[in-house]
């Protein structure tokens, strides 16, 4: 019942939209009764319309009124089916033969009617032929019939497809002026990285045409050091993330760099859609601002050592002893100035960290020696503190870390819970594996961090409480620059906290794997290094080679070879196919 | 009681300042401080110092160059000290000097440092 019901309120629905009913005659239907009660010879033809309660004549020969109530109309019926409707005597079929059509003007004793439907399948209405008197009704006829409904279907239909095309025009217009409108840049592209469509804000932005651009992969414009990140992102775009952003570079024609900002969408299976924003003022602006900073910072390391070291020398009466006022005086000024110097130092640490300037070389390390260097550091400070330090690290692990680096991290994490834990309390500094990952955390019995502030804690000069900076006389870039150096190891930093309750910092770094040694083999130096330590920062052990020979003659066995020389290009490779490999993974 | 008579190059008149105070009243050397390699070459001609404390980054003729100068007018025994802010000792004891002393120094630990190395 109510599938019936829907498909009818579908069906009054297709024929509303054809914007017919009710409107004057026209002579394109108005042709075809004609045409249908001569080639059939019979005194009525009709191009009818049913609607909700009423039949509706759009053209009508032989008959005064235009409509009849929907009750009586055999046309109703007609459109119940998809074969044509004939009724060779009302007065013979128990479901005419008291029709007030029948009984009354126009007496019909005989119809023949073949449905009309709309584009989408929807019998909205019949042409039809009518008599007075009892008439057979050959095939050949009710094939003519059935051709001339299709012109009437065709009529019909017309006016829609004709409408519905101007409206696609209109809002493909629409669409493509906000599209070429548009302050930033956007892309269509497809599975494979090719241009389906770009907008004139790309165009501009690379200095290419449209046209040119269309089928182009996208890689082919984007700067070679970015290329691999296309196809990554793409990947994590298929894997279900809703939306992924990421910098990268363009080379324009005349060989200018085009800093972007990329935020894509898959927007059907096969096809992301990205917004391009040009950020090469802002990238530039950055550049000067690092740059700045570095500047700066290097140019006030000199005189801050004058005057550490002058005030240092005042300090211990090596120009002669002060009176108690000046000697306090001057202890206030070297405390500062070693203060300010600690600042520039980690300002600059930090922007060398970020600006990936700082070699970040992991090794295997047994995290019992990161935490007695760290514990060398921060024990004076606890002890002032009153603070308990405790260690806790399994002998028998062994985790990638540059030590220098993560035992800064460490002094950071470990001096920074010190700093908030009242005395008496102890902060407990651990490493344990987790997920086949070094899990390393140090927990405190402080006051704790609000949630919302978990994150942020990260950030420069950010304190929980305004007040902490002077009090507690941090730089407020320990954090930042702890940061910094885990994710320089792959790692990921966060802290975790009930507010009064105490905070934990943990941060992760690769395990060693020393099942899996890798060799790498370069025929460059430089490339040999850099190999090795993307390596080693996925866990490896590494041993590197000078030639594809030498790794031969190895004893060792390993898990894969990397090198970035051509496999194929290379002459010494062949022996390597005999020789050490395990398995060679492409 | 003097240790000594050393000879001080840094092209920075300040550091020149705070090392020169440093190692009179602390180490109690007699400090000769000059700022270019002319003048450490006329000071050695004047009179020969017992050591020497040199800055590797100077304008127009930095520390090993004047090194290069100067060692064959101090004759042998006479050490000499690198100052740098750059991890680079291997190299500078490789060329012959008797020791090399990080930059920035603690201006109260450098007599002991310059001690350590010229105690003979």
């Amino acid at each position: 019942m109510g599938v019936v019901a829907t498909r009818e309120a579908d069906r009054l629905a297709a024929l509303r939209s054809l914007n017919i009913l009710d409107t004057p005659s026209e002579e394109r239907f108005d042709r075809l009764t004609r045409i249908a009660a001569a080639a059939f010879d019979a005194p009525i033809s009709t191009v009818t319309l049913i609607d909700e309660d009423r039949q509706w004549h759009k053209a009508c020969l032989g008959v005064s009124g235009r409509e009849d109530d929907r009750a009586v109309s055999f046309s109703a019926v007609a459109i119940e089916r998809p074969e044509p409707l004939v009724v060779n005597d009302a007065c013979e079929d128990p479901r005419f033969a008291d029709n007030p059509l029948v009984t009354g003007a126009p007496n019909i004793r005989f119809y023949a009617g073949q449905p009309i439907t709309t584009v989408d399948g929807f019998r909205v209405g019949t042409l039809c032929v009518i008599d007075t008197r009892p008439r057979e009704f050959s095939t050949e006829q009710l094939a003519l019939l059935q051709d001339l409904a299709r012109i009437a279907e065709d009529e019909l239909n017309h006016k829609e497809l004709a409408e519905a095309l101007a409206a696609w025009r209109e809002s493909e217009q629409r669409f493509r002026a906000v599209f070429d409108a548009a302050a930033i840049g956007i892309v269509l592209v497809d599975g494979t990285g090719r241009f389906i469509e770009v907008n004139a804000a790309y165009e501009a932005m690379l200095g290419i045409p449209a046209g040119e651009l269309r089928g182009l992969p996208a890689a082919s414009v984007t700067h070679p050091a970015d290329r691999d990140g296309d196809p990554a992102m793409y990947e994590r775009l298929r894997r279900g993330e809703q939306r992924v952003r990421r910098e990268k570079r363009y080379v324009r024609p005349d060989g200018s760099v085009v800093w972007a900002s990329v935020t894509a969408s898959l927007l059907a299976p096969g096809v992301s859609i990205g917004m391009v924003e040009d950020i090469t003022e802002r990238k530039e602006i950055e550049r000067i601002k690092d740059e700045l900073v570095s500047v700066v910072g290097h140019e006030l390391r000199t005189p801050l050592t004058s005057i550490r070291g002058s005030l240092g020398l005042l300090e211990a009466g090596v120009a002669g002893a002060l009176p108690p006022e000046a000697q306090e005086m001057v202890v206030i000024a070297r405390q500062n100035t070693e203060r300010l110097a600690r600042l520039v130092d980690d300002t600059l640490d930090l922007e060398r960290l970020q600006a990936g300037r700082v070699d970040v070389d992991p090794r295997p390390v047994r995290p019992a020696e990161l935490l007695a260097a760290t514990a060398q550091v921060v024990q004076p400070v606890a002890d002032e503190a009153g603070v308990d330090l405790r260690w806790e690290a399994p002998e028998s692990l062994e985790l990638m870390a540059d030590p220098d680096r993560i035992v800064q991290a460490l002094v950071n994490l470990v001096a920074n819970a010190i700093k908030f834990s009242p005395a008496g309390t102890c902060v407990r500094t651990c490493v344990e594996t987790r997920d086949g990952e070094a899990l390393v955390s140090v927990a405190d019995d402080g006051r704790g961090i609000p949630a919302d502030q978990l994150d942020a804690v990260f950030e420069r000069f950010q304190q929980v409480d305004a007040s902490d900076r002077r009090e507690k006389g941090g730089t407020g870039l320990g954090l930042a620059i702890s940061r910094a150096i885990v994710d320089q190891h792959a790692g990921r930093i966060w802290a975790e906290s009930e507010s009064g309750q105490g905070a934990t910092f943990r941060f992760t770094l690769p395990l060693y794997r020393a099942e899996g040694t890798v060799a790498v083999y370069d025929r460059r130096a430089t490339g040999r290094e850099e190999l090795a330590r993307a390596v080693r920062r996925h866990g490896r052990r590494v041993l590197i080679f000078e030639s594809p020979e030498a790794l031969a003659a190895s004893s060792e066995r390993f898990v894969a070879v990397v090198t970035d020389a051509r496999l194929d290009a290379d002459p010494g490779v062949p022996v390597l196919r005999s020789g050490a490999l395990g398995e060679l993974p492409g | 009681m003097s240790a000594g008579r050393l000879l001080l190059v840094d092209d920075e008149p300040d550091i020149r300042a705070i090392a020169t105070m440093a190692l009179e009243r602390v180490g109690g050397w007699e400090v000769t401080g000059v700022g270019s390699a002319q003048e450490a070459i006329d000071a050695v001609n004047a009179q020969r110092p017992d050591a020497v404390l040199l800055d590797v980054m100077m304008p127009d003729v930095d520390g090993p160059a004047t090194f290069a100068r100067l060692r064959p007018l101090l004759g042998d025994g006479v050490p000499v000290i690198f100052l740098t802010a750059k991890p680079e000792a291997e190299r500078l004891l490789a060329l012959g000097a008797a020791g090399v002393i990080a930059k920035p120094f603690d201006p109260l630990a450098l007599p002991r440092e310059v001690a350590a190395i010229t105690r003979r």
